[in-house]
């Protein structure tokens, strides 16, 4: 008994947690479908009293405004995770099959690329975008992008082909094919998973990714600094309801990839 | 040497559009950047490029040491590095021995506090904005369960937006450090706890000596990863306080996009470049080498 009083304590305890630690999230659901007299309102209600499509109607109706971020962002995004693949994943197959020396030490590169600071690499790249006409287009944010990409990407692939038997490809290569065939035929088709999750792992960065993008742009904007110029405008709908539209193929694909979203991942690389 | 190269020839070459590319894209626009904050200013609008200028000054470090701003700036993300740190890891903590045990119901439930980290982080500043208004919610509900009498002035500047910026960072990163910790707190053998119980321990003893030692890589990891994250931050603090209040990140920024003024924009990204490098080799000199990388 004294057991299921605790279990269920504990159980409420987590509940309460939730519900407060999940409750920005709610806000944000809630104000992009919520009238305007449910908000603008000295006590505004928790819950839903007026519920209207309207805000996404006019932010998903309102033509080029809101088709043109969408198209950069998915294009960006689309380019720089395909780009990001090609580069990566022969390099991190080539690394898989480094000695361990020689493959910690390229890892520890790679991962140090990530501690430089965002702005540090963005303004001297603004700069010589704007000189070689690479500023505020599509290409030239993929590039900025692949340089948050790419050492994830090497990263996830280093843990997927470092896991991939060597057996298998022995095997290929006994039956006659050559390095790049066995690779191509063998190794490659039976790491498609993994490579998938490197794939949209490249992607959800692109799409989200705030600091190049500010720098890289003038006229056309990505989805999130289009987000941005509501907020700094103080239109909180339509803030509002791009949020919940760039959060939406997020959280699907990231649930998508649940499994894999573990510190292992990560570690993976580097137990070999 | 050459026999060398030889053999690996398809590894360097299978290898070499990423070393090519982080050339070009990280490590030459470190040194333009160093070199651009070096570099007097142009008398012309038009920015030299990076290298082509053979002077050497100073001035722009000058300048930044001199600005009220940039101290500011460098004050307001040490403190929210280290504010946001502390949180996250206790908060990370407390919520991986929350959910360590591996019941149905648990398993269940862990994604929803994984939740918050797949959400944009500008999606997050938009959010918390809307929560950390003057007449925003969060402000509702502490009046409405009469923690305070009137409404906490969040966005007013101070320690109260730097906690501000803190905890709308604590609460997109708090799920990274407990999954970091949790992985660490799973591969602890439980016979040892087993063999503690026996010996007559109580359960903070047994936290103290058993979980918290073999916890340190695990920490380490979580200290790194985030540590360097905390210093980089940009979007909460643009978003949720624009010119108002400034991090190195929206310092730098600022100066570029709405001050037109690169050089100082740059001598900050590389102060701010020496004080991650240091802070890193700092921490690996005291806590050292184990668990750089999470493992």
């Amino acid at each position: 008994m004294k057991k299921r009083i605790r279990a269920a304590i504990f159980l409420i305890t987590i509940l309460i947690l939730i519900l407060v630690f999940l409750f920005p999230l709610y806000l944000v659901l809630k104000i992009s479908l919520s009238k305007p007299q449910d908000i603008f309102v000295e006590k505004p209600t928790y819950l839903i009293k007026n519920f209207t499509f309207e805000h996404f109607k006019s932010v998903l109706l309102s033509g080029e405004t809101f088709l043109n971020p969408l198209k950069k962002s998915l294009l960006t995004g689309i380019l720089a995770s395909i780009l990001g693949l090609l580069v990566s994943i022969p390099a991190a197959y080539s690394i898989s099959k480094f000695n361990y020396k020689l493959k910690y030490a390229l890892i520890l590169v790679i991962f140090m690329t990530r501690m430089i600071p965002e702005i540090s690499i963005a303004l001297p790249i603004t700069i010589s975008f704007i000189k070689i006409g690479l500023f505020d287009n599509i290409l030239g944010l993929t590039l900025a992008h692949l340089i948050r990409i790419l050492p994830v990407s090497c990263f996830i692939l280093v843990g997927v082909f470092s896991g991939f038997p060597d057996e298998l490809e022995r095997q290929a290569r006994i039956d006659g094919a050559s390095a790049s065939k066995a690779f191509i035929k063998v190794v490659l088709p039976l790491s498609l998973g993994g490579i998938t999750v490197a794939g949209i792992f490249s992607f959800l960065l692109s799409w989200d990714e705030f600091i190049y993008a500010s720098y890289l742009t003038l006229a056309r904007p990505t989805m999130p600094i289009k987000m941005y110029y509501y907020i700094s405008r103080g239109d909180i709908f339509s803030s509002a309801t791009y949020a919940v539209i760039i959060t939406i193929p997020v959280l699907i694909l990231t649930f998508a990839l649940q499994k894999y979203i573990k510190p292992d991942f990560l570690s993976g690389a580097i137990k070999g | 040497m050459l026999e060398h190269i030889k053999k690996h020839r398809y590894k360097i070459l299978c290898i070499a559009p990423l070393l090519i590319f982080l050339l070009i894209f990280t490590f030459l626009p470190i040194a333009q950047v160093i070199i651009l904050s070096f570099q007097p200013a142009a008398k012309t609008d038009s920015v030299t490029p990076p290298g082509s200028g053979d002077n050497f000054t100073l001035a722009h470090y000058q300048d930044l040491f001199f600005q009220k701003d940039f101290r500011q700036a460098f004050f307001n993300t040490v403190f929210i590095a280290f504010l946001s740190l502390a949180l996250e890891l206790s908060l990370g903590l407390s919520f991986a021995l929350l959910l360590c045990k591996n019941s149905k119901i648990i398993r269940f439930l862990r994604p929803l506090f994984i939740l918050p980290l797949a959400i944009p982080t500008t999606v997050v500043g938009v959010m918390m904005s809307y929560l950390f208004t003057a007449s925003g919610w969060l402000n509702r509900i502490f009046l409405n369960l009469r923690i305070i009498d009137s409404p906490i002035y969040w966005m007013s500047g101070g320690v109260k937006s730097l906690l501000m910026i803190a905890l709308a960072d604590c609460w997109k990163v708090t799920p990274l450090v407990m999954l970091i910790l949790l992985a660490g707190i799973q591969s602890i053998d439980t016979s040892l706890y087993k063999a503690a119980r026996i010996d007559g321990a109580g359960s903070f003893y047994i936290f103290k000596r058993i979980t918290l030692p073999l916890l340190l890589p695990s920490i380490t990891a979580a200290v790194i990863i985030r540590g360097i994250d905390a210093f980089r931050i940009f979007a909460l603090p643009l978003i949720l306080m624009g010119q108002n209040l400034k991090v190195i990140g929206t310092f730098a920024y600022l100066e570029y996009s709405e001050f037109n003024n690169p050089y100082v924009s740059a001598a900050s990204a590389v102060l701010l470049l020496i004080m991650i490098l240091s802070a890193v080799l700092f921490y690996i000199k005291v806590v050292g080498k184990k668990g750089i990388v999470p493992a």
